[in-house]
């Protein structure tokens, strides 16, 4: 058993066990300092069992046919995920990975993200603008022109032009900040070129499938999946969602302002 | 084909919200829309119907030529099959 470290990363505790050899490379990324024998649960003072949130194994060993591939660093990185005791383990691949630091940090961001989740949370590819404790959620395919469209609100806040962070169970979002501040969600566009400014009104079902195709699935694993569409659905049901064409050198604000009073 | 009978792989999450089927591939992230008919095809694959009975029953559930039944029934099943949602029933 490789040995493992206990460390907190982004707000998140994770078990990390790596070879001997990774040892310096998680102190200098993390600051850990405190080894622990094994993966798994420790024991405070009185006994009682101490759980991580998520866990992480480098091995050094090929993993065949792993549902993980992610090209780091300029090398294929192969991985799997276990769900042990209620607590996602990510194993991963490092045989010959050089440098060890962005490995590193990816399977702890990984990890974090899998945490997310676990928990019901969702990440979104997309572009938010928050005013007032309410978030408008911009998504669609790169080129889209939702960064374009969250730039013409000037004086709002942008919270993400990149990845949105669903909380669990769908009512808030926030954008990549471990501490932001979280916003209720008060719509929810869909974006594409179109020839003129068009918005439409789209059914749940429609919002949850396009609100799939649009997040970022962590791990291809079922239970994730199925946790992820019922956050989706309950966003879905209880917040507007539109189909939204439009020229960007047109005032979309202020199109978009309009439509949404007279609805 | 016609006498083809196909059942759910159980490799693909997918629920059904307002009359229509989302399903969700775990192998390439691949989200199906379903609209009503496709949804009702999705249905009816597990009560063991070969694609011409699952035809039969698209024509009196929504009152459509058979002919159009069939190629909504076989454009259905060619997706399904390709996000690997369901596998053919042996025999």
């Amino acid at each position: 058993m490789s040995p493992a470290s206990r460390i907190v990363w982004k707000g998140v505790t994770i078990d990390v066990a790596a070879p001997a050899l990774w040892q310096p490379a998680i102190k200098k990324l993390t600051g850990a300092s405190e080894s622990i024998p094994a993966m798994g649960p420790l024991a405070d003072a009185r006994g009682a069992a101490l759980q991580p949130d998520v866990a992480v194994e480098l091995v050094d060993q090929p993993l065949e046919s792993s549902p993980v591939e992610m090209t780091i660093a300029g090398r294929t990185v192969r991985g799997e995920f276990l769900d042990e005791d209620r607590i996602w383990k990510l194993r991963l691949s490092c045989r010959g990975h050089r440098p060890l630091g962005p490995l590193l940090e990816y399977a702890l961001e990984r990890a974090r993200m899998v945490e997310w989740v676990g928990r019901g949370g969702v990440h979104l590819h997309g572009c938010g603008v928050a005013s007032h404790g309410a978030a408008r959620l911009f998504l669609g395919p790169s080129g889209s022109g939702k960064t374009t469209l969250a730039r013409k609100y000037v004086g709002q806040t942008i919270l993400s032009d990149e990845w949105l962070w669903l909380e669990p169970g769908g009512n808030s979002v926030r954008g990549e900040e471990v501490e932001g501040r979280t916003y209720r969600v008060e719509a929810v566009f869909f974006i594409a070129h179109g020839p003129r400014f068009r918005m439409k009104t789209i059914p749940v079902s429609e919002a949850v499938a396009r609100l799939m195709a649009n997040q970022f699935s962590v791990a291809p694993v079922e239970q994730l999946l199925q946790r992820t569409m019922d956050s989706l659905q309950q966003l879905a049901g209880r917040t507007p969602a539109y189909r939204l064409e439009t020229r960007l050198v047109d005032d979309v604000r202020a199109l978009l302002d309009t439509a949404l009073v007279k609805r | 084909m016609s006498s083809a009978r196909f059942r759910k792989s159980g490799r693909v999450p997918w629920r059904i919200i307002e009359g229509e089927a989302i399903l969700v591939s775990t192998r390439s992230q691949q989200v199906l829309y379903l609209n009503e008919s496709a949804t009702e095809v999705w249905k009816v694959l597990d009560e063991g119907k070969s694609v011409e009975e699952i035809v039969d029953h698209l024509c009196i559930c929504f009152e459509i030529a058979r002919d159009q039944a069939e190629q909504d029934v076989l454009a259905c099943i060619g997706e399904l099959r390709s996000l690997g949602a369901i596998e053919d029933v042996a025999g």
